[in-house]
């Protein structure tokens, strides 16, 4: 009830706030006029009682105003009341709104954008349950690092350890699915039937893997993905028991999972691990194949590092009892979210930091304006003050307006961030992990205005502090630009010293970004990737035997090459520069004794004849191959200038012998040395790289390369029929121009370059506004002085040079904190630098430069308008 | 005026509650019948009655009415609610208790001499 009253009685207040106050003014009235009588009483007259009583009373405006503020407490009244004063205030003066409200929606929004990405990707805890005890279980040993288990490993590990609930494998592929919609590439990945239950993830329609799945004569069952579901089935749940064929297999479609599960990586269809006989057997028997990648939940109590030893422990029991393939292995624990994240997390925390940068400038333009606002408007306060409004009050009125100021501000950011998403994701490159999870959610609007507000409330109410110190007297006496005096200078300066400083390191980073990316465009990849289309085909397991590939492959190469426009097709099992985990695998070189423990290694590459001509890769020595070079039994090998710098320094590769355990004990011969491409990337070396025949020894997967007369991007579809003639139910996946996928290599790089020379233009303006802001209020508060002067004869150019040189000063030490700043900070994104040093100086320098330039300008604009003014106004001004 | 005393902050409550105690007043009343009290020796702005009053009102210890003066004036009438007549008790216990307190502390003699 009493609380009923009290929001009644509140209510009320706020609607009749006229009344109010005429009810205060009759009782004050009647007070006077009581007080009145009794000194009339004495013998005075009645004007001279009331005058007298009138006087009594005091400081009435002021007993006036406490008595509304009692009234209305601390609440909606007040709050109502200053902010239709604040929205007034903010109207009155539009330039300094909008130029208040811009700087802080730039430094909101550029850190909103990124705390999104940062959110998603690393900040956000995976989709499973309690994701914090799940761990990633690697195998290293001083060749090798981050491998996954063997199938013998991880059947012991399962048998013998005390850490862990669950531990459960998979390991992925790129398949080709066939269903009622034809046919298509997807992701599958094998899956031990335990996977959904360490990762406490159910499924959404029907069963998971049943642990007789794992073994052999298991069930030809599969799990698919909910994305896989909606675009292949349309969300039908009678999909249950459907069959579907990945790579050839037949398969009974028996669960599907939720929405946004990704395990191990995007796959889309899961396949019990009993699958692929011949596969399984080998897994099975042999410990030397690492290709179990294993993730485990520890068990309630356990630690991270606790386990870690128990692991170690594990594996050295092992390599006791199985010598000969366990030797020196050991186990490394990664958690889930960081083996997730990976390297992401440097190149995020750098824009994380960047753009920590603008809100800094931003944030330091904004306390320049409030400081200046502030004393511009001391007069306006001293006015309040001395009729009666309290210094609360006053103080109150001020946070209200820079709360107003970081509302807008952050509604502003909040739509720049918004606006600015699609382009940012868009940019990202396709090795971020969670990608498709970044959106712009309740918990990036709600640091948005956290952060607005935090901003506007320090930066609101610092200067109001400052502002009550203003003397009340001098404020009201001067009047004018006079009180604005002392807008505490010092404070300011150091401002606009910030504010050079951090646009500086920023233009400094942008700037090595660029260089390095310009250098690494330059960079020759070994062939020629102009006018080539590329596709890659997976064979289904139809395609069993040697013959059949070689059969399919020489088809639609023949068929490619008759098309018109084709100049040459060739086919190879990887492409260079291609974004694809590359491996290297041990060789023997005849001649070099062995050394088990540095075991030569190279990429192998197979290719068909034609492909080093299509690639336009320069023949060094010797021959390539020819369509009759083949065979698993015998067969020549062309190398790479790097094999032959490696495996034969400073002799002829040529007749030079090798031998491949993997394929057998046929010794091969080298019978060319073809030039280095570039394999990982264009910023590496490199590496020794060996080319067998693939009419030989076929691979799993093989990419068309078409090199065509002009515009390549026109014969994707010349591709896709030439192979679908020959075989129909093979999907052409990842057909794109070999000049866009020499162009991904360095997408990395493009995308900190872009986000961050944004940031620096951004930085750059917003130090120029806070340079051009505190030498135009300069100008102005000095209109009188420079009046006088002008009119004792001094010359405008003098005046010019001087005004501008107080902000050239002040560049002048901000580019030297920023250069010593930039000295620290650059190594950070080493990293991503190519060919340049961090400190590099002509960086260095240019960036100085750029920086000197703007803010030249920005001090320029005021000094000239101070040159023409007219001492006669001057001088009346006041 | 020179034997007047400033009032403690947050007495001046106290004293209204006190002099209302004694049946509904007005403004200019309080101020009157707390002189009377007081011995006249309290000095009390008299305009800084009415944000106290305001408060009070606002705390529901004291309610108001406007009625007729014994001068035949308009005047804003305020008494006590059950609950102002409580916090009088509580208050005046209280201050009773400190102000005993604190003669005591100012009536020892110093120890050493």
């Amino acid at each position: 009830m009493k609380l009923l009253d009290s929001l009644r009685f509140r209510i009320s207040t706020i609607f009749s706030r006229s009344q109010m106050n005429a009810q205060i003014d009759d009782e004050i009235h009647s007070h006077i006029q009581h007080r009145a009588d009794d000194i009339e009483r004495t013998g005075l007259h009645r004007a001279e009682a009331e005058r007298r009583a009138n006087l009594e009373f005091g400081r009435r405006e002021r007993f006036k105003e406490e008595c509304r503020e009692t009234f209305s407490g601390n609440s909606i009244e007040i709050l109502t009341q200053d902010m239709r004063f604040a929205v007034r205030m903010l109207c009155k003066s539009p330039a300094f709104t909008a130029i208040a409200v811009l700087t802080l929606a730039l430094g909101i929004g550029a850190n909103t954008a990124i705390f999104s990405i940062v959110n998603c990707v690393i900040l956000r805890p995976l989709s499973f349950r309690d994701p914090g005890r799940l761990v990633r279980l690697y195998m290293y040993n001083k060749q090798f690092d981050n491998l996954g288990a063997t199938f013998p490993d991880l059947l012991d590990w399962r048998a013998r350890n005390r850490s862990f609930e669950g531990l459960a494998a998979t390991w992925e592929n790129d398949s080709n699915l066939f269903d009622q919609n034809g046919p298509t590439k997807i992701r599958s990945a094998v899956a031990s039937a335990n996977l959904f239950a360490v990762l406490g993830v159910p499924p959404l329609l029907g069963r998971a893997f049943l642990p007789a799945e794992d073994r052999l004569g298991y069930e030809h069952a599969v799990m698919i993905s909910y994305g896989l579901w909606q675009t292949r089935h349309g969300g039908d749940s009678t999909v249950l028991g459907k069959a579907i064929t990945v790579d050839g297999t037949s398969y009974a479609v028996i669960g599907v999972l939720p929405r946004g599960f990704q395990y191990p990586g995007k796959t889309d269809v899961w396949l019990p691990m009993g699958l692929g006989e011949e596969a399984l057997i080998r897994f099975h028997d042999n410990r030397r194949i690492h290709a179990m990648e294993t993730v485990g939940r520890l068990l309630p109590g356990t630690t991270f590092d606790r386990t870690s030893l128990d692991m170690n422990v594990l594996a050295e029991q092992l390599a006791r009892e199985y010598p000969a393939s366990n030797t020196g292995w050991k186990v490394r624990l990664v958690s889930l979210g960081e083996d997730t994240v990976g390297t992401s997390r440097k190149g995020l925390l750098i824009l994380m930091g960047a753009a920590g940068f603008v809100l800094l400038i931003a944030c330091a333009n904004l306390a320049s304006l409030l400081l200046v606002r502030g004393s511009v408007r001391a007069k306006e306060f001293a006015i309040r003050a001395s009729l009666g409004g309290s210094r609360t009050r006053l103080l109150r009125q001020i946070v209200t307006e820079s709360a107003l100021l970081g509302l807008l501000g952050g509604a502003t950011g909040a739509m720049l961030a918004f606006a600015s998403q699609a382009a940012i994701v868009a940019m990202i490159p396709k090795d971020l992990p969670r990608i498709d999870e970044i959106r712009l959610d309740a918990h990036a609007l709600l640091f948005a205005f956290a952060l607005a507000l935090a901003t506007s409330a320090v930066f609101g109410i610092g200067p109001a502090l400052q502002n009550k110190r203003v003397n009340l007297q001098s404020a009201l006496k001067t009047g004018g630009w006079q009180a604005v005096g002392n807008s505490n200078p010092a404070l300011r300066k150091v401002l606009v010293i910030t504010e050079v400083a951090c646009a500086l390191i920023l233009v400094i980073g942008a700037t090595l970004l660029a260089e390095s990316l310009f250098r690494l465009m330059r960079v020759q990849p070994g062939f020629n990737s102009l006018d080539v289309i590329t596709g890659t085909i997976g064979y289904p397991d139809s395609y069993a035997t040697q013959e059949q590939k070689t059969v399919f492959a020489k088809r639609v190469i023949s068929n490619l090459t008759e098309m018109p426009g084709v100049l040459d097709a060739a086919g190879t099992s990887l492409l260079p520069l291609y974004n694809f985990k590359r491996q290297f695998s041990p060789i023997q070189i005849v001649g070099h004794p062995s050394d088990p423990h540095h075991e030569p290694e190279s990429e192998i590459t197979t290719v068909t004849p034609e492909f080093f001509r299509s690639m336009q890769i320069p023949l060094i020595a010797g021959r390539t191959f020819t369509e009759v070079d083949g065979g698993l039994d015998s067969g020549p090998i062309v190398v790479n200038e790097a094999a032959a710098r490696r495996f034969w320094p400073n002799q002829n590769p040529l007749g030079r012998q090798v031998r491949f355990e993997w394929i057998g004990t046929v010794v091969r011969e080298v019978i060319g040395v073809v030039g280095d491409t570039k394999q990982t990337s264009l910023a590496t070396q490199s590496e020794p790289e060996i080319y067998l025949p693939f009419y030989g020894i076929a691979s799993p997967y093989l990419t068309f390369v078409v090199r065509t007369n002009a515009n390549p991007a026109a014969f994707a579809n010349v591709l896709d029929d030439q192979v679908h003639k020959v075989d129909g139910t093979i999907p052409v996946y990842d057909v794109q121009t070999l000049e866009r996928l020499t162009a991904e290599s360095f997408a990395p790089n493009r995308f900190y370059l872009r986000l961050i020379s944004a940031f620096g233009m951004m930085a750059l303006g917003l130090a120029a506004i806070g340079v051009y802001g505190l030498i135009s209020f300069n100008v102005v508060q000095r209109t009188h002085e420079l009046g006088v002067r002008l009119a004792l004869g001094a010359l405008p150019g003098g005046l010019l040079r001087q005004i501008a040189w107080e902000g050239m000063r002040l560049t002048l030490v901000g580019l030297v904190v920023g250069v010593a700043c930039a000295l620290v900070l650059t190594r950070f994104i080493s990293g991503l630098l190519y060919g340049i040093a961090p400190a590099d100086p002509m960086t260095l320098i240019g960036a100085s430069g750029l920086l000197l330039l703007s803010e030249m300008a920005a001090c320029y604009i005021p000094a000239r308008r101070a040159m023409r003014v007219d001492p006669m106004v001057a001088l009346r001004y006041e | 005026m020179a034997d007047h005393v400033q009032l403690l902050p947050g007495t001046l409550d106290l004293l209204i509650l006190r002099a209302v105690s004694l049946g509904p007043l007005h403004g200019y009343g309080i101020l009157l019948r707390i002189g009377q009290i007081s011995c006249n020796c309290l000095l009390i702005e008299q305009g800084a009655l009415y944000p106290g009053l305001f408060r009070l009102v606002r705390q529901g210890l004291l309610k108001a009415r406007w009625g007729t003066s014994e001068n035949n004036r308009r005047a804003k009438f305020y008494e006590l609610t059950a609950t102002g007549r409580k916090r009088l008790r509580e208050e005046t216990a209280n201050w009773n208790r400190l102000a005993t307190a604190i003669g005591a502390a100012l009536a020892t003699q110093p120890e050493e001499a």
